[in-house]
């Protein structure tokens, strides 16, 4: 409870440290504060000269607006003084005109002299280490906005499809197919690829505003950073359900990422107000104490569904050449093994169930005393199953001729396992595990017939792009 | 409208730079604009022995260092910079040193 006290305080001051660190740095990029504007009062012919001279002078600035605003003004400032100190001197009005600028030098030499004054190392550090700052809120934000906009969505979709019910129109559940892994992995996607582009965007326009600089001439460097990063994160580093489209929207992170520092990035970015940190910081007490609360109830993050270690079909045909109860065609797999080679009672127990070690399916069968010395080539072999979570009895997908994995049977002890990985195949769903082995006369048969269970990938972009079908 | 011969300021921004904080020297915490600060270093250089003139290699008059000077300054937090309104509503960037403690400070401690 103090860690989470610790997380939502310590969250939330760095949001509104960030926040205040961006909009520090957007004032410095606007278009100035008020004192910027020209104190210059001349005369027509003056004020030309000196508004050509802080032309020359500005175009080799280079700097945020609101420095080039006070730079022209300061000198617009000098040059008044200068220009009335001459005159008080005896000095006609154009002779004190060319003599003030004379004074200040080249105008092209004097813009990159000041140039190089504000554009420091300590205030090129500065602005990264403030841009990787803000970036870090930007993200922050963005992921707590996106999630807000993805909860706001499927609000809205489920009124819309609760609506077109009521009027008879039924829609097709698209959760139904694949455990909503589809929803589930867009939602992901988005809401990372929103956070990527707000925390570039705040990383871009804080480190040009911290180092005085055009936003475009830093840019360059948030993008390749942003579009590494992000990049890798999306593609590499987070882990949870896969579609094509959510893998498709996080394969485009990091050209979001680069699209986010040029894109636009002269405008200011949209002004965060208290309201929206209200909302942020309530958003991230009710995540963490959603987070708290899943993490205290569950110790698994498996995919795999199906129930807990259940029993294995057990066959009381004294022949064993069929299936108990109704048919789950098992012929499919092989034959079931000749009662002659394999007596009743040599598997006494078995089933299924999240492997620690390694986060797959390990899959066992307990051998009861009898020893196995007629068979070779033991496995289990997975096979496609009809849906478990539908009405009927489930059992062999008829429509598959060969099992999409097969593991060969290690023995432990007493017990034959084997680990699948089905969180790292696509479109993997139900699926039953059948132990089979090669008989004296050379062919494959069925030991025993193992549970069934359905799985959904748990992996990154990249282990998605891999994955054997 | 170049700065020196080169023989004698290896880095003009440099002694620039010292000569713009030495006009800050016995002001305390009072700032001063850009115009005022010149006119500070310029009386003091007049003020100097006519070698030591020649040593700063300066051109009487010559201010294109001068707000490189300052804003490098500032940008070092050697100096605070502020805009400030006179008596006729018109705005001037003012600058003043920081201090590690205020000059009151420094001078009660002195005392």
């Amino acid at each position: 409870m103090i860690g989470l006290l610790l997380l939502v305080v310590g969250g939330g001051a760095y949001l509104i440290a960030s926040v205040a660190l961006v909009r520090r740095s957007e004032r410095r990029l606007g278009t100035g504060p008020d004192e910027s504007g020209s104190p210059v009062a001349l005369g027509q012919t003056g004020a030309a000269e000196i508004s050509a001279f802080l032309d020359r002078m500005a175009a080799e600035l280079r700097l945020p607006v609101a420095d080039v605003a006070e730079v022209r003004a300061e000198l617009a400032d000098h040059l008044a003084d200068s220009i009335a100190s001459l005159e008080a001197e005896g000095f006609d009005m154009e002779t004190a005109i060319r003599e003030a600028l004379g004074r200040l030098g080249p105008p092209a030499e004097l813009g990159r002299q000041l140039r190089a004054a504000h554009q420091s190392t300590r205030r090129l550090l500065a602005g990264a280490g403030g841009g990787v700052f803000a970036a870090g809120g930007g993200f922050v934000l963005g992921y707590l906005g996106g999630m807000v906009l993805a909860i706001l969505g499927v609000v809205a979709v489920s009124a819309v499809v609760a609506l077109l019910a009521a009027l008879g129109i039924h829609i097709p559940s698209i959760l139904a197919n694949d455990n909503g892994a589809t929803v589930n992995s867009l939602l992901y996607a988005t809401t990372l690829a929103l956070a990527a582009a707000i925390a570039t965007r705040y990383a871009v326009r804080t480190s040009a505003g911290l180092s005085r600089r055009a936003p475009r001439t830093v840019a360059t460097f948030w993008a390749v950073a942003g579009a590494l990063v992000f990049g890798w994160l999306a593609i590499f580093g987070m882990r949870g359900p896969q579609s094509w489209p959510g893998v498709a929207v996080e394969l485009c992170i990091p050209v979001i990422a680069v699209a986010s520092a040029f894109v636009r990035i002269e405008r200011p970015m949209p002004h965060v107000g208290r309201w929206a940190l209200i909302v942020a910081a309530t958003s991230l007490v009710v995540l963490s104490l959603g987070v708290f609360a899943i993490s205290g109830s569950s110790t698994s993050g498996s995919s795999t569904s199906g129930g807990a270690l259940p029993s294995l079909v057990v066959c009381s045909e004294p022949d064993q050449s069929t299936s108990c109860g109704p048919d789950l065609h098992f012929d499919t797999v092989a034959p079931m093994a000749p009662a002659a080679w394999l007596p009743e009672g040599t598997f006494t127990g078995g089933g299924w169930g999240s492997d620690p070690a390694s986060g797959g399916t390990r899959v066992d069968d307990t051998i009861g005393g009898q020893a196995l010395s007629n068979w070779t080539d033991l496995r289990f072999e997975a096979w496609h199953g009809l849906p478990i979570d539908e009405p009927g009895p489930g059992g062999i997908d008829t429509r598959y001729s060969a099992p999409f994995a097969v593991q060969p049977a290690v023995l432990n002890g007493n017990d034959l396992t084997a680990v699948f990985h089905f969180e790292r195949l696509r479109d993997v769903g139900s699926w039953c595990v059948v132990l089979t082995a090669v008989g004296p006369d050379g062919h494959r048969y069925r030991l025993d017939d193992g549970g069934g269970g359905s799985s959904y990938f748990n992996g990154s972009a990249w282990d998605w792009l891999t994955a054997p079908q | 409208m170049t700065r020196g011969d080169g023989s004698a300021a290896v880095s003009p921004l440099a002694d620039e730079r010292k000569r713009v904080l030495a006009a800050f020297e016995d002001l305390g915490d009072e700032s001063l604009t850009g115009p005022v600060i010149f006119r500070r270093t310029y009386e003091r250089l007049t003020d100097a022995e006519p070698a030591d003139r020649r040593e700063a290699g300066t051109k009487p008059g010559d201010q294109s260092l001068l707000y490189p000077a300052l804003h490098s300054l500032e940008a070092d937090w050697m100096v605070h910079a502020s805009w400030v309104s006179d008596s006729n509503g018109v705005r001037h960037r003012t600058y003043r040193k920081r201090r590690l403690l205020p000059q009151r400070l420094v001078g009660t401690l002195r005392s």
